[in-house]
């Protein structure tokens, strides 16, 4: 009798087999008009760019190969108009015929949508290729495109660079400065890779190109284009063969959402593609699969109840009843007391991601289990021991919203979300958590190791076994040891040529080691110094690599969007086995932090100090976290290492991805998937990987977060 | 030509992006505790549905046509004309004179319904427009609201008979639509109730038939 099953199984007949039918054909009249990616992992022809964008926020993973080329990448439409892309690419013969002479490439493109298609106005998207890598696809582009059936989309455009080598011509900018007319070598030195080649934007000689696109039905697409790429290294070094100009393409889209494409380059080669593009903002299984919460209870009824069940077990206390019941909804009650009509609860949020659907359903348990003369809930969401904020709900307005057609909204509006400083653990007001706490469990865990020319992908395997022990209110000691079990990462041959201290660059060194290693094991204390002010102190073995001290303060007013934080770290290097012992280097390591919730899910993060190679400088990010919690950023530091200094690469940057379990189960929880992806890793601009900053750990409890996730609160 | 082992690490990469990466979790966390709260709630909610059942509380026989998943809603809540009903595995429905205003755990919840205009309507028995207004989970936590005309007409009278009992009910179509979408509802209305409906829920859940049962 599940009411709920991953898919729908059998379609009955019945009175909405029409509307089924519309929904149907809607939804296939906008996949029809999806655009399909090019070969370099962004929407395109073959080749050629178009003027094309995806629908804001898709994320597209495309792998493609043909004759000894190899290319992933990952597409992020930043905003509607703008996207980026990563992209790795191995490359056979690159460097001429034989063995060993492949390039590995890690290459970054960014393009911007300057005109939207419109009745008579062609999409227009200007793009940057290769801008910051080693040069090898380094191109820049202007691309127009435009329907002409619903079905049929023409594209031209003019290139630059690597897009400007076939059928070229004089650069028409020459008429703007002469600087314009040539284009500077693209690739010298390893060392000089990852630089920002402003010098050489838009230069050189220019070329047009173009193609066409018939999506005949929403599964498929053929394409054909002239290309303007010559080909000049691989014709010159790989024995690449450039017939014609001519380049084809079909693609068939699957009903997992998976793209599968046949093409055909230069009359000379054959290759495939397949494309995963879906959008974050939609989750899986939309309001989720978590039971039904709890009904309000009428306060009338909530009072005869208590009467009616009041000593059936003698002795219990209301806050026991309180946690009883709390506890089936994955909350945990720290302790309850009443002041007048007001009762504050702390709780302990153990299940739920989104933090008003917390709220909610502890004010759905408050209206059944406390007696009628409290009429105002003063919910305190408790995390790692300090008050986070404290909501504040009427019991009328609960009993008035629940099924009122607009109780979303106005339940937010009157809602009071407000700081929670003064709520301090009081030992005497009927705590329910009992001091000390310890739990510990064990679970499987998987390390990475990307881009290393002789495996591209590394991975190490295993099991962890973790505890945490809460000593008092804010006060935890926790570790974990984990034992590699099977991975290849001590495989590794890499030795790293830094010249400054290596501070990060030996994390291969680190890898080898086969026995049990400590990756955390620490003493934590978190308080509240203050109104606004949030504060930690961590002591012990802080992370794989580093052990010390770190004391952090964060300002972070619960309506603001901005938030300041100051951080100071002493930290020595451990040992490479990841044990017990340190080896000679330290240093004092330390930033100041400014955070920014800019609205719209994105989030702009500014870190200035000194990093664990003494160097100073400052870290920028971007992050985009949609409303579920699917996070895609990114982020690069500038550090008084000089680019040749700081070797291949020349600044540190990179990616990041953060995953939630719910967007993929549809059940609520707090656990998700992270990585962060860098092209190198070297010691310039490199931070120290404290846990637990700040933070991360109060934001979802406040205002502008709580406000974007409240359509959960009646969940 | 490209090793295929090689080949194979680096499709690999996109698939671990999506699938293998470090956990977010930061270990003290395990200090506070649970992850689902599907197994919690369970036994509780069970035994309060035995404890309705046999206090003779009203009950509904309902199926979620899509899913051919047959169940029963005991009544657990009723003030001021709101009515919320439950399933014995913890799935609630919530109606206002027999029209459904919102489901729980159905993934793909309606979260709530204005249907005011068309109760009025449909109650009694008169043809006419009216607006219902629906609102949904967006996927991002947030709520997306979705507006619908609908033509509410009379279409005859049937016959009916449950649990042994015979009686007549005027048959109330009511016709939804909007730019994106449109849904069809049916009423049976016998006495100025609602006595047996099929009911859309939303577009992932499709429509529920429901019906009271009398004992």
């Amino acid at each position: 009798m599940a009411l709920v099953r991953v898919a729908p199984a059998r379609r009955r007949a019945g009175f909405w087999a029409l509307s089924t039918l519309a929904v149907l054909a809607a939804t296939a009249a906008a996949a029809q008009d999806r655009p399909t990616y090019s070969l370099y992992g962004s929407t395109g022809l073959i080749d050629m760019p178009t003027g094309e964008m995806p629908a804001d926020g898709e994320f597209a993973l495309t792998t493609n190969t043909y004759s000894g080329v190899l290319r992933t990448a990952l597409t992020f439409q930043i905003a509607p108009r703008l996207s980026g892309t990563f992209r790795y690419s191995v490359i056979d013969n690159y460097y001429g015929p034989g063995d060993d002479q492949e390039l590995y490439d890690r290459s970054f493109d960014v393009s911007y949508q300057i005109s939207r298609e419109g009745n008579f106005v062609p999409g227009v998207v200007v793009g940057l290729r290769d801008f910051g890598g080693t040069g090898v696809f380094a191109s820049e582009f202007v691309a127009a495109s435009k329907h002409l059936r619903p079905d049929l989309v023409v594209t031209g455009g003019i290139g630059w660079g690597r897009l400007g080598s076939y059928g070229s011509f004089d650069n028409p900018l020459g008429v703007i400065a002469d600087g314009f007319n040539d284009r500077p070598d693209s690739f010298s030195d390893i060392s000089d890779t990852g630089q920002v080649a402003f010098d050489s934007f838009f230069r050189g000689p220019a070329a047009l190109f173009g193609g066409v696109e018939w999506r005949p039905s929403d599964r498929l697409s053929f394409k054909a284009e002239y290309s303007s790429d010559a080909y000049e290294r691989e014709t010159d070094f790989a024995g690449f063969d450039r017939r014609t100009p001519f380049n084809f393409a079909a693609t068939y889209r699957m009903r997992n959402g998976v793209d599968l494409t046949g093409f055909a380059l230069h009359g000379s080669e054959f290759g495939m593609m397949a494309t995963l593009a879906f959008d974050p903002a939609k989750a899986r299984f939309t309001s989720g699969r978590e039971p039904a919460p709890p009904p309000v209870v009428p306060v009338a009824l909530a009072d005869q109840r208590a009467a009616a069940s009041w000593g059936d077990v003698p002795g219990e206390t209301l806050s026991a009843r309180v946690a009883a019941a709390l506890k089936p909804q994955g909350i945990e009650l720290e302790s309850l007391s009443i002041t007048g009509s007001t009762a504050t609860v702390r709780v302990r949020n153990g299940s739920y991601d989104a933090a008003p659907q917390a709220v909610g359903r502890t004010a759905r348990v408050l209206t059944a289990t406390l007696p009628a003369a409290v009429g105002t809930f003063r919910i305190v969401p408790v995390v790692r021991g300090i008050p986070a904020s404290a909501i504040t709900l009427r019991r009328a307005d609960l009993e008035e919203l629940e099924l009122a057609p607009d109780g979303s909204w106005q339940s937010f509006a009157r809602a009071d979300i407000a700081d929670a400083a003064g709520s301090r653990f009081d030992p005497a007001g009927a705590p329910m958590r009992q001091y000390p706490a310890f739990e510990w469990q064990i679970a499987p865990y998987s390390q990475q190791a990307f881009f290393d020319p002789d495996a591209p992908l590394r991975a190490d395997f295993g099991a962890q076994l973790s505890f945490g022990l809460d000593l008092a209110p804010g006060m935890i000691v926790s570790g974990s040891v984990r034992q590699k079990v099977v991975g290849n990462l001590d495989e590794s041959t890499r030795v790293s040529n830094s010249v400054i201290q290596h501070v990060r660059s030996d994390v291969t060194l680190y890898d080898k080691t086969e026995e049990a290693e400590i990756t955390h094991l620490t003493g934590e204390y978190f308080f509240r110094p203050g109104p606004d002010l949030y504060g930690r102190v961590t002591a012990g073995y802080l992370e794989r690599m580093y052990g010390g001290v770190s004391g952090e303060v964060l300002w972070k007013p619960v309506a603001s969007r901005l938030a300041l934080g100051a951080e100071l770290n002493y930290a020595v290097q451990r040992e490479f086995d990841s044990g017990f012992g340190f080896q000679d280097y330290d240093v004092v390591t330390g930033h100041a932090s400014a955070y920014y919730d800019f609205g719209g899910g994105y989030l702009g993060q500014l870190d200035a100090g000194r990093y664990l190679a003494g160097d100073w400088g400052a870290t920028f990010g971007l992050d985009r976290e949609f409303g579920n919690g699917f996070t895609v950023g990114a982020f690069f530091t500038l550090t008084d290492v000089s680019f040749d200094d700081f070797g291949e690469g020349s600044f540190d940057k990179g990616i990041r991805i953060s995953i939630p379990l719910s967007w993929l189960a549809g059940e609520p929880s707090q656990r998700g998937f992270a990585t962060t992806i860098r092209p190198v890793t070297r010691d310039g601009g490199a931070r120290l990987n404290v846990r637990n900053r700040l933070y991360g750990l109060t934001r979802d409890y406040h205002g502008p977060e709580l406000q974007d996730n409240w359509g959960r609160f009646w969940r | 030509m490209i090793r295929a082992s090689r080949l194979g690490w680096t499709l690999l990469v996109p698939m671990l992006l999506i699938a293998g990466c470090d956990r977010v979790a930061d270990l003290s966390e395990i200090a506070s505790g649970g992850t689902t709260t599907k197994a919690k709630t369970l036994p509780v909610v069970a035994a309060d549905f035995a404890a309705r059942v046999e206090a003779g509380a009203p009950l509904m026989i309902a199926n979620v046509l899509e899913r051919d998943a047959l169940t029963t809603f005991v009544l657990v809540s009723e003030r001021d004309g709101d009515r919320v009903w439950r399933t014995q595995d913890n799935v609630t429905m919530s109606t206002r004179g027999g029209l459904m205003t919102g489901t729980r755990a159905l993934a793909g919840d309606l979260m709530s319904a204005d249907v005011a205009e068309s109760q009025a309507l449909v109650l009694a028995g008169r043809p006419g427009l009216a607006v219902r207004v629906h609102r949904y989970l967006d996927g991002q936590n947030g709520i997306e609201i979705d507006s619908y005309v609908c033509e509410i007409s009379p279409r005859g009278s049937q016959d009916l008979a449950f649990d042994g009992v015979q009686f007549r009910a005027t048959v109330i179509a009511e016709t939804c639509t909007n730019p994106g979408n449109d849904f069809e509802n049916f009423y049976w209305v016998s006495g100025g109730t609602v006595v047996q409906s099929v009911q859309w829920v939303g577009p992932e859940v499709g429509a529920i038939s429901m019906r009271g049962v009398i004992r």
